[in-house]
């Protein structure tokens, strides 16, 4: 052959020498994912009634499952799509290892057995010694001038030793021509019942302004009720929402209202678009914080400052005009005394977000993609550990269009629990049972 | 039904035309274009390369369809006569040559490209094929879709990530790999490109030419594009979420689609497809390539998308008629969201015996390291990976040969080979079909 290799040739061929010495001693450095699965295990192995209905909040010493149950003559309630009369709820409490601690069934007091439709809030918390069961009762009615209108109020009753004591009705939390939401706090000797109260429009005008109530009553086993005041915890009309930090919002959906403990020690408060961190006393701790979007998780840290975890598509937010991209989960800071998000940081594509908690400067967050629960791990910067964790395939619910196509998909409910150090417990509730999966996550 | 018929007659008229025009084409060539032996090669998933060589030869195969017409002499005297000639070659071109160029190189990049890439990823290709060129123009006039094919996965799981980039970009791949084996096939025939190839070069460095260069990310045009879906993985791959990253990555991929274009062999083909066939009705063109003691040479450039953006290599080849081919490249990488380049040689049919030749490949890299069944990792480490393989060819009479290839790499990104590491190849025929 009378081909003669060119110079370039032995070049090339050194340098391929060299990276393959380079492969042989091993001199690059393979990826570790710095997250993973230490322990899973079912703390309920049967399932509960449908996720929907499932309750998962934090408590003061874990995490509290709950969900209600119909045992005598369920019937369909057509409002609410749920089978009613409540007749009991099953409460399984775990501790902050994820460990199962107690397992009980709560009688539903009388009045909320004889209910068969217009419940709503429906829930338990768990005292010392005693549960206390909430509801809402609401009735709607058609007025003369041919509008429906819809009273609402808050009932509750303590149950100790399986007795149901006589049902509270905090008349705060009440309303007429309006929607009421509650969110109920345990706070171990007593409990704490925010409420929201949205006024039905005088004139039924499109997009018309009205002003919710936010406010909160302290019951105790006695049957005290007293009438917090919380000047702090307010809400701008209605239709004042959205634009929040320059994100175009969908409006906030009526009547958001959450309340619960909050990894700090605080209860977290959100509702409207914003979120607050207040005492047991009901001393505005922090907040309120306006969320980028109405479903943002706030995780406080004992700083003050606080980190704020959203899902948002680029549709949405005006960075592309395909409304079919995947949803972005990102990570943003809210430095103290602040009242908007600093920052944001992606960490993640193709997400819902289920849960989010923050120990130090680890932020966890618990998100879904693809039908699978991710975990995804920050810094409160932003800066991403690694890649995300699966942690399990999702069961969802929801209807199916007759084509076989999922619609109105609803996720298991999740709570993340940060331990610090790189540790956390993700609780999930769905079909499969109550499960509990611990994550660690090293350099 | 008379509506069936009418197509029908039209149907026919149009085919009978063709073997006129076809027939009227054909003339004694002082001088045609040497032909390659056709590589019918597979491995066990059909993979980029071993499906690229397979479908090259079918389309050539295909290509030689004016073997079996009969040869009707029109003399291209006067102006009737050249018209008439003119006329024949533009309708030949357009009936036959163009569609078969077009079903080759989309046959390439969905079977070949899409289908091989998911193939070993363990997902599972469908394909939908649209008439192609004239043909969909005549039977399919409603017809808006703007692809001529699609590839879809079946798989229980997510096709996300780097599963997503490495099967969006095979179809590009594939047709660049064609390239590079019509390139091949140029030096060893001394600069001689037949009409087929001519075409099929042309096809296939212009795949999806208009969306490199007009196009700016993920909503800009429809979500079956190849090119806009690149640009979405590419944001995914380096968290360039802001509409500002979409655009920088959008511009240096426009920018560096022009390294694609400034080929001399891509003008040899356009040129060559027009005056040299169209016009003059020549078989092929022969590029004037330089030669140097006894061998041909040319100096590609080759562009290529990789997981981590697009790359830009520089082939040097150098080749004799007695088929051998020795190619040494260089590459780097252009995105901007991370470091990437490498070098590597080719060397093939070197012969050992009178019956067996014998060829290898040489290819290291350092690129980002590849992390198929991670999600979202933003930060990654760079790794260093080499390919090495040999080739074999032994014939065993005039015509058949058997063909392979034997090689192992390390897991990374190399333009036409497995991104995993592991052994790899293929086994098929050679036929020496003159």
């Amino acid at each position: 052959m009378r081909l003669r290799t060119p110079r370039a040739a032995l070049a090339s061929g050194a340098l391929l020498l060299v990276g393959a010495a380079d492969v042989a001693t091993g001199c690059d450095h393979s990826y570790a994912a710095p997250c993973r699965v230490s322990s899973r295990r079912v703390i309920a192995g049967e399932a509960a009634p449908v996720a929907t209905e499932i309750s998962l909040t934090r408590s003061r010493a874990g995490v509290i499952a709950s969900w209600p149950i119909a045992v005598e003559g369920p019937s369909l309630d057509e409002t609410s799509g749920r089978l009613l009369p409540v007749t009991a709820f099953d409460v399984v409490q775990l501790d902050e290892s994820g460990a199962l601690s107690a397992r009980s069934r709560v009688p539903a007091p009388e009045a909320l057995r004889s209910r068969r439709g217009g419940v709503g809030d429906d829930g338990v918390v768990v005292e010392d010694g005693a549960f206390l069961v909430h509801w809402v009762e609401t009735t709607t009615a058609s007025e003369g001038d041919g509008r429906v209108r819809t009273s609402a109020a808050m009932k509750a009753g303590y149950v100790v030793a399986g007795t149901p004591l006589p049902v509270i009705a905090p008349p705060r939390a009440a309303c007429e021509r309006c929607s009421l939401r509650i969110a109920v706090v345990s706070l171990g000797a007593e409990s704490l019942a925010f409420y929201r109260i949205d006024p039905q429009p005088d004139e039924p005008v499109l997009g018309a302004s009205v002003t919710p109530v936010l406010g909160a009553v302290r019951i105790r086993r006695d049957g005290t009720i007293i009438d917090e005041i919380a000047p702090w915890l307010a809400l701008p009309p209605s239709s004042a929402d959205g634009d929040v930090g320059g994100v175009a919002s969908t409006s906030a959906r009526r009547g958001d209202l959450f309340a619960g403990m909050g990894g700090s020690g605080g209860i977290d408060v959100v509702s409207g678009g914003r979120a607050w961190r207040t005492e047991a006393s009901l001393a505005r701790a922090d907040g309120p914080v306006l969320l980028p979007r109405p479903s943002a998780r706030v995780v406080w840290a004992p700083s003050g400052e606080s980190s704020v975890v959203w899902t948002v598509s680029p549709s949405e937010d005006g960075r592309s005009a395909d409304t079919g991209e995947d949803t972005d989960l990102f990570l943003g800071r809210v430095p103290p005394g602040s009242a908007g998000v600093a920052t944001r940081e992606r960490i993640s594509w193709g997400a819902r977000l289920l849960a989010a908690d923050r120990r130090d400067d680890d932020v966890g967050m618990l998100f879904e993609s693809g039908g699978r629960t991710l975990f995804a791990a920050a810094d409160p910067h932003g800066r991403k550990r690694g890649g995300d964790l699966f942690v399990r395939s999702l069961a969802r619910t929801g209807e199916q269009t007759s084509s076989g196509a999922a619609v109105a998909i609803s996720p298991d409910p999740h709570v993340l629990l940060a331990h610090g150090e790189g540790r956390f417990i993700a609780i999930a509730a769905g079909i499969g049972g109550l499960t509990s999966t611990e994550i660690r996550c090293g350099e | 039904m008379a509506s069936e018929r009418r197509w029908i007659r039209a149907a026919r008229a149009v085919v009978a035309g063709l073997i006129f025009f076809v027939a009227a084409q054909r003339r004694a060539q002082a001088q045609t274009p040497p032909r390659e032996p056709l590589v019918f090669v597979a491995d066990p998933k059909m993979g980029v390369e071993t499906s690229v060589r397979s479908i090259d030869s079918l389309g050539r195969l295909a290509s030689r369809y004016e073997d079996v017409f009969p040869t009707v002499h029109i003399e291209e005297r006067g102006f009737p006569g050249k018209l008439l000639r003119f006329v024949g070659r533009a309708a030949q071109l357009a009936f036959i040559d163009e569609p078969l160029a077009e079903v080759t190189t989309t046959l390439a990049h969905e079977a070949g490209g899409h289908g091989a890439r998911a193939r070993e990823l363990g997902f599972r290709p469908t394909f939908l094929f649209y008439l192609p060129g004239v043909y969909r123009l005549i039977f399919a006039p409603g017809d808006e879709a703007s692809a001529s094919a699609f590839t879809r996965y079946r798989t229980a799981g997510m096709v996300e990530g780097e599963k997503e980039v490495i099967g969006t970009l095979g179809g590009v791949e594939a047709n660049y790999v064609h390239a590079w084996w019509i390139n091949a096939r140029v030096v060893r025939g001394e600069g001689w490109t037949n009409k087929s190839d001519l075409l099929l070069y042309t096809v296939a460095k212009l795949m999806y030419a208009d969306s490199f260069l007009t196009v700016r990310g993920r909503g800009d045009v429809e979500r079956s594009n190849d090119v806009a879906s690149y640009i979405g993985s590419l944001q995914d791959f380096s968290n360039g979420w802001r509409s500002r990253d979409r655009d920088q990555i959008a511009r240096r991929l426009r920018i560096g689609y022009i390294w694609n274009l400034a080929d001399p062999m891509l003008l040899n083909a356009v040129y060559g497809s027009i005056v040299s066939v169209l016009a003059r009705g020549e078989p092929g063109r022969k590029a004037p390539l330089p030669r140097w003691r006894g061998n041909t040479l040319l100096v590609s450039p080759r562009f290529a998308l990789t997981p981590f953006g697009a790359e830009h290599a520089l082939d040097l080849f150098a080749g004799d008629a007695n088929g051998r081919l020795v190619d040494v490249y260089a590459r780097v990488g252009s995105s901007g969201l991370a470091s990437y380049y490498g070098a590597g040689a080719r060397i093939l049919g070197l012969p050992l015996t009178n019956r067996f030749a014998l060829g290898m490949e040489l290819d290291v890299w350092r690129q980002p390291e590849l992390l198929l069944d991670e999600h979202a990792v933003f930060d990654r480490p760079s790794r260093v990976g080499v390919n090495a393989g040999v080739y074999g060819d032994v014939r065993l009479g005039d015509v058949l040969s058997i063909t392979g290839k034997l090689a192992g790499k390390t897991s990374g990104y190399l333009m036409g080979q497995p991104v995993g590491a592991g052994p790899h190849g293929y086994l098929g025929v050679s036929l020496a079909w003159r």
